[in-house]
C-alpha cells in the first residue's frame, strides 16, 4: 500500500521543488504572462513556416499550398543560374561584412567617449541626442540621404570643393560607393541606440579598478585598453555573434527605399530581390521568391549558430 | 496578491489584443448589393478624395435595378500612386480579394477565370444585359474580343469597354513649339520664323509659319527631332535655363510597350509581329541595337535628360513633371492637358507664351543599317475599338450579380454611357441636388449640351481644363459605351491637329494586350509572364548602361555580352508559345 505523502513532506522534497509544477504553482503569473508571446511566436512565427513548402512547389494562389504541382528544387536551380540572385548574393555578403567590420565598432568608441565625459549633464543631453535616430522611420532617413546626396543637395556640393564629381550620388553605380552610404546611413541612425548596452556595460564595472590604475600612473588611453575592454568584452563579443546572426538579414527596407534600377547591381541584396521577385509589376514569382528566402534563412541561422560556437571556444562567452 | 491580478489582467489584455487580430479579414459589407471594386488609380484629389464621392457614380447610385428595382452601393479601392502593380500582386497573392478588378493590368479574363480569380458571367449577362449583348453582338471586332467561345458555345469572362469610334490617346510626344518658332529659322531660307498667339487667354488660338528639314509643318524624322534640339539648346541658353535638357526618357531607357522603340526598323524590344506575322524577340536585333545608338548620342550630346535613369518613380507619360511644369523642358512625353498653352502660368517665367505641339513618332534616318532606316512605327498606342473592362471575383459569388450586371448594363445604353464618357446633363445634375460639384466648377447645367449638330458639345470649361476636371466628372471607371462618334470635344483645331499626330502611324505589331495574348491559356500565360519578367528585369537595368555610355554600344563584345545574357532566359521558347496565338487570333 503506497504511503501516503502528507503535503507537507511534498512540498519539502527536493524532487518536487525542482519539478514543473512546483515552479508553476510559484510563478503562475509569469507563465500567464508567457501565454501571449508563445502565442504570438506560434502564430506568427512558427505556422507561417509551413509557407517554405512554396519553394518546391510551382505555387498559385488558387490552387493553394496542396494544389500546387511539386517541382523539387527547380526553383534553387533557377534561382542559381541567373545573374540577379548571384549579384543580390554577392551585395549582401559584402554589406554583411562591412557592416560586422566598420559598422560594429562606432557604437562601441562612442560608448567609451561618452564615459569619459566628465559633466553629467552634457553627457545625458549628448546620449538622448544620439538615440533620437533611431526613431526616425527608414523611409525619412532615406529620403534625407537622398536629398542630401543629390545632385545638388548639400554633401554633394560640399563634397566637391574637395574635387569630387558633381553628381548624385546614390545613383553611383561603382564599387563601393552604395556600401559606403549605407553603411554611413546606418552609423548614423544607429550608433547612439546601439551604444546603449555598452555604456549600460561600462558603467558596471567597478570605479576602484580604474582608481587603482590612475594611482599606479595609468592614464585614461591606459585604463581604457587594460580596464574597461576587458571588462565588457563579453557584451562585445555577444553583440557580434547577434551582428554575425543578423547580418545576412541587411538592410530591407532602407535598400528598397535608396536603390534604382540603375544601381541594383551594387545595392539589390537577396531581400530585395525576393521582394522584388514576390511583389513587382509583372515578375510575380511566389515560388522563387520563397527560394530565395529559404536560402537566406537557412545561411542566416547556419551563421549565427558558427558564429555562437566561435564565440563559446574563443571566449567562454554564447547567446545559447 | 494585487500585483499578481494586475499581471494577469495585463496578460489577459494583450493576448485579447494579439487574437482580435487574427482571422476575419475586416468582415464583409453585409448587403448583397453592396460591392467591392478595384481600380487601378484613385480619384483625383484636387476635385475629391474618395472616388465614391464622383457625381456621376453618385447619380447613378440614387436609382434602382434590376427586376426588384434594388440599389447598389460600392466602395472603390485604389492603389496609393505609383503602387497600383504591387497594390494589385498583394491583393491576388493575399486571396483578399474584391467583388469586382478593373482589369487595366490584370492577366487575360479566360486565364482569370481558369486560375479562379474572376467568375464566368454568362448566366448574369445573357439574363440582365441586354444593352451589352446586343451591342457586343453589333460588331464582329467587338464579339471577338468580347466572348470567349468554350466548345462553340458563347461566354462572358468579363465586361469590357467598347468604343464606338478610336479613340484620340491621352498621351504622347510633345514639343515646344514656341521655342521653334522664336529661335529657330527656315531650314530652306534662313529667315526666322513668325507666329504667336491670335487671341488672348485662348490656349489653342495659334499659328505660325515653322517648316521642318523634311519640309512640312510637322517633324518627320529623327532628323527633324534633332534639328529641334539644336533650337532648344539655343533657346535654353538665352533663357538662362541651365539645369534642364531637351528630352526627357522613361527611366529604363525605353518603353517596351512600343512607341520611340519601334522607330528604328522591327518592332520593340520584347516580341512583336514582323510584317509576315512572324513572332520575333526584339531585344537582341539590330533595331533595338540601332535604339540605343541613338539615345547614346542624344545623351552624349546633352540632348537628354542627364538624370533620367534616376526618376524611377516616374510614370513614362509624367517624367520630371516639376521641370516640364516650369517649361524648362523642350520635349517630353505628356497628357492632352498640357497641349497648346494650358501650362502657361503668366507669372514672367518660362512657360510665359508657351505654345505646346504634338510630334507624332519619328522615323529614323540616321542610326543604324539601311534595314533600320524610313521605317513607319509599327508598335504605337490606339486605335482600340475594345479597351479594358472589369472582373467579377468569386468573392462576390453570394452576391447579388443579377442587380449588379442589371446596374452596369445602363452603361452600354446612350443614357449611361453619356454618363461615364462626359458625366451628367443639366436635368441630372438638378436632380442630385445634394452635390454641389458642378456649381462649385462653374458648370450648373452639367457637363455637356446638345449642339447644333446634334452632337453632343462638351462645356466650354471642360474643353479648356488642364487639371483632369472631365475625368472628375465622369464615370470613366465604369465599364460601358465609350463615346466617341458623337461626341463633339469642343477642340479647336489646333488642339485636334496635335492629337492626330499621336495616332498617325497605326499599331500593326504590338500584339500583347490584345485578343492574341487574351486568348492564351493560363500555362502560356505563366510561362511566357515569367521569362518576360527575367528578360525585361535584365535590360531594365542593363540597357541604362549603353545610353550613359558605361557600355559601348559600338563594341561587337559588348553587345554579345547584352546578347548572350537574353539568350539564356529562353525567350525563343515565348516566341514559340506566341506564334500560334498570333497565327489563331490577330490583333488588327
Amino acid at each position: 500500500m503506497a504511503k501516503a505523502i502528507s503535503q507537507a513532506e511534498r512540498l519539502n522534497d527536493p524532487k518536487y521543488k525542482k519539478s514543473w509544477a512546483f515552479d508553476f504553482k510559484k510563478n503562475w503569473a509569469l507563465y500567464i504572462m508567457f501565454v501571449p508571446i508563445l502565442v504570438y511566436e506560434v502564430v506568427l512565427h512558427y505556422i507561417p513556416m509551413f509557407g517554405i513548402i512554396m519553394a518546391f512547389e510551382d505555387y498559385n494562389v488558387i490552387d493553394g499550398f496542396f494544389g500546387s504541382p511539386f517541382v523539387g528544387l527547380k526553383h534553387f536551380i533557377e534561382l542559381f543560374s541567373g545573374e540577379e540572385f548571384l549579384t543580390a548574393l554577392r551585395n549582401t555578403v559584402c554589406i554583411a561584412l562591412i557592416k560586422c567590420t566598420l559598422g560594429f565598432f562606432p557604437p562601441i568608441i562612442f560608448a567609451f567617449l561618452l564615459s569619459m565625459l566628465r559633466h553629467k549633464g552634457f553627457k545625458r543631453i549628448v546620449q538622448t541626442f544620439s538615440y533620437l535616430p533611431n526613431f526616425v522611420a527608414a523611409v525619412v532617413v532615406a529620403s534625407l540621404v537622398t536629398q542630401f546626396l543629390a545632385k545638388d543637395g548639400p554633401l554633394t556640393l560640399f563634397f566637391t570643393l574637395f574635387g569630387a564629381e558633381n553628381q548624385n550620388w546614390l545613383a553611383n553605380n561603382n564599387i563601393p560607393v552604395f556600401w559606403i552610404i549605407y553603411l554611413m546611413m546606418g552609423i548614423w541612425q544607429s550608433v547612439g541606440w546601439g551604444s546603449i548596452m555598452y555604456v549600460a556595460a561600462i558603467s558596471q564595472v567597478s570605479g576602484d579598478l580604474h582608481e587603482a590604475a590612475a594611482i599606479d600612473g595609468a592614464n585614461r588611453l591606459q585604463r581604457l585598453l587594460k580596464i574597461t575592454l576587458p571588462n565588457i568584452m563579453p557584451m562585445v563579443i555577444m553583440m557580434l555573434v547577434l551582428n554575425v546572426g543578423l547580418s545576412f538579414s541587411t538592410g530591407f527596407d532602407s535598400i528598397l527605399l535608396l536603390y534604382m534600377p540603375s544601381t541594383y547591381n551594387v545595392a539589390d541584396t537577396v531581400y530585395t530581390y525576393t521582394y522584388r521577385m514576390a511583389f513587382s509589376a509583372g515578375a510575380t514569382n511566389y515560388s522563387l521568391s520563397a527560394a530565395s528566402g529559404l536560402f537566406q534563412s537557412v545561411v542566416g541561422t547556419a551563421l549565427l549558430i558558427i558564429s555562437n560556437s566561435l564565440s563559446r571556444k574563443l571566449s567562454d562567452t554564447s547567446l545559447f | 496578491m494585487k500585483k499578481q491580478l494586475i499581471a494577469l489582467t495585463l496578460a489577459c489584455l494583450m493576448l485579447v489584443g494579439l487574437l482580435t487580430g487574427c482571422g476575419g479579414g475586416g468582415g464583409s459589407a453585409g448587403d448583397d448589393t453592396t460591392f467591392s471594386w478595384w481600380i487601378y488609380s484613385g480619384a483625383n484629389s484636387s476635385f475629391y478624395t474618395e472616388y465614391q464621392e464622383n457625381p456621376a457614380v453618385q447619380y447613378t447610385l440614387t436609382k434602382g435595378y434590376g427586376s426588384e428595382d434594388k440599389k447598389v452601393a460600392f466602395e472603390f479601392w485604389a492603389a496609393a500612386p505609383g503602387k497600383e502593380a504591387d497594390n494589385y500582386s498583394t491583393m491576388l497573392v493575399s486571396g483578399d480579394l474584391p467583388d469586382i478588378i478593373d482589369e487595366v493590368i490584370s492577366d487575360p479574363p479566360p486565364v482569370m477565370v481558369e486560375k479562379g480569380y474572376a467568375l464566368d458571367i454568362t448566366e448574369y449577362v445573357e439574363r440582365n444585359m441586354p444593352n451589352y449583348v446586343a451591342l457586343v453582338h453589333s460588331n464582329e471586332t467587338y464579339l471577338r474580343n468580347a466572348v470567349v467561345m468554350v466548345d462553340g458555345e458563347e461566354h462572358y469572362y468579363d465586361l469590357k469597354t467598347i468604343l464606338d469610334a478610336p479613340e484620340d490617346v491621352f498621351q504622347g510626344f510633345q514639343y515646344r513649339r514656341d521655342w521653334i518658332v522664336k529661335y529657330g529659322t527656315n531650314p530652306q531660307t534662313g529667315a526666322p520664323f513668325t507666329g504667336g498667339y491670335t487671341a488672348e487667354n485662348d490656349p489653342d488660338a495659334w499659328t505660325d509659319d515653322v517648316v521642318f528639314p523634311s519640309g512640312g509643318p510637322d517633324p518627320i524624322y529623327i532628323s527633324d527631332w534633332e534639328w529641334m534640339f539644336e533650337i532648344f539648346e539655343k533657346a535654353m541658353a538665352d533663357l538662362g535655363i541651365d539645369d534642364s535638357y531637351c528630352m526627357s526618357i522613361y527611366y529604363p531607357g525605353f518603353t517596351w510597350s512600343g512607341g520611340l522603340l519601334s522607330c528604328f526598323g522591327g518592332g520593340v524590344n520584347l516580341w512583336y509581329q514582323d510584317e509576315n506575322g512572324k513572332v520575333q524577340f526584339g531585344g537582341d536585333q539590330k533595331y533595338f541595337r540601332a535604339y540605343l545608338e541613338c539615345m547614346h548620342a542624344w545623351y552624349e550630346k546633352g540632348w537628354l535628360d542627364q538624370d533620367f535613369y534616376q526618376r524611377t518613380s516616374d510614370a513614362f507619360y509624367q517624367i520630371d513633371e516639376t521641370a516640364v511644369r516650369q517649361g524648362k523642358v523642350g520635349m517630353f512625353n505628356g497628357e492632352q492637358s498640357k497641349l497648346g498653352g494650358r501650362m502657361d502660368m503668366n507669372d514672367g517665367g518660362f512657360t510665359e507664351g508657351i505654345f505646346v505641339a504634338a510630334a507624332p513618332y519619328p522615323i529614323n534616318d540616321i542610326y543604324g543599317d539601311a534595314d533600320c532606316q524610313g521605317k513607319a512605327p509599327n508598335c504605337v498606342m490606339g486605335g482600340d475599338l475594345v479597351s479594358g473592362g472589369v472582373l467579377i471575383t468569386p468573392k462576390a459569388a453570394e452576391k447579388d450579380l443579377d442587380t449588379l450586371c442589371a446596374y452596369l448594363d445602363q452603361f452600354y445604353a446612350e443614357e449611361g454611357a453619356l454618363i461615364k464618357t462626359l458625366g451628367l446633363n443639366a436635368d441630372q445634375v438638378a436632380e442630385l441636388s445634394d452635390n454641389t460639384f458642378y456649381s462649385d466648377y462653374g458648370m450648373p447645367n452639367g457637363c455637356y449640351f446638345v449642339n447644333d449638330e446634334g452632337k453632343y458639345e462638351k462645356d466650354p470649361i471642360l474643353a479648356q481644363d488642364s487639371g483632369g476636371l472631365g475625368t472628375a466628372c465622369g464615370f470613366n471607371k465604369a465599364p460601358g459605351l465609350q463615346l466617341v462618334a458623337n461626341v463633339d470635344l469642343g477642340l479647336a483645331d489646333t488642339y485636334q491637329a496635335s492629337l492626330d499626330q499621336w495616332v498617325k502611324y497605326p499599331n500593326t505589331a504590338f500584339f500583347q494586350g490584345s485578343i492574341t495574348t487574351n486568348m492564351m491559356t493560363a500555362e502560356d500565360t505563366q510561362t511566357v509572364t515569367e521569362i518576360q519578367s527575367h528578360a525585361l528585369e535584365y535590360m531594365t537595368n542593363n540597357a541604362v548602361n549603353f545610353i550613359t555610355g558605361a557600355k559601348d554600344i559600338t563594341s561587337d563584345d559588348d553587345w554579345g555580352v547584352w546578347c548572350k545574357a537574353l539568350a539564356k532566359y529562353n525567350y525563343q521558347k515565348a516566341s514559340d508559345i506566341f506564334q500560334p496565338y498570333v497565327d489563331q487570333y490577330p490583333f488588327a
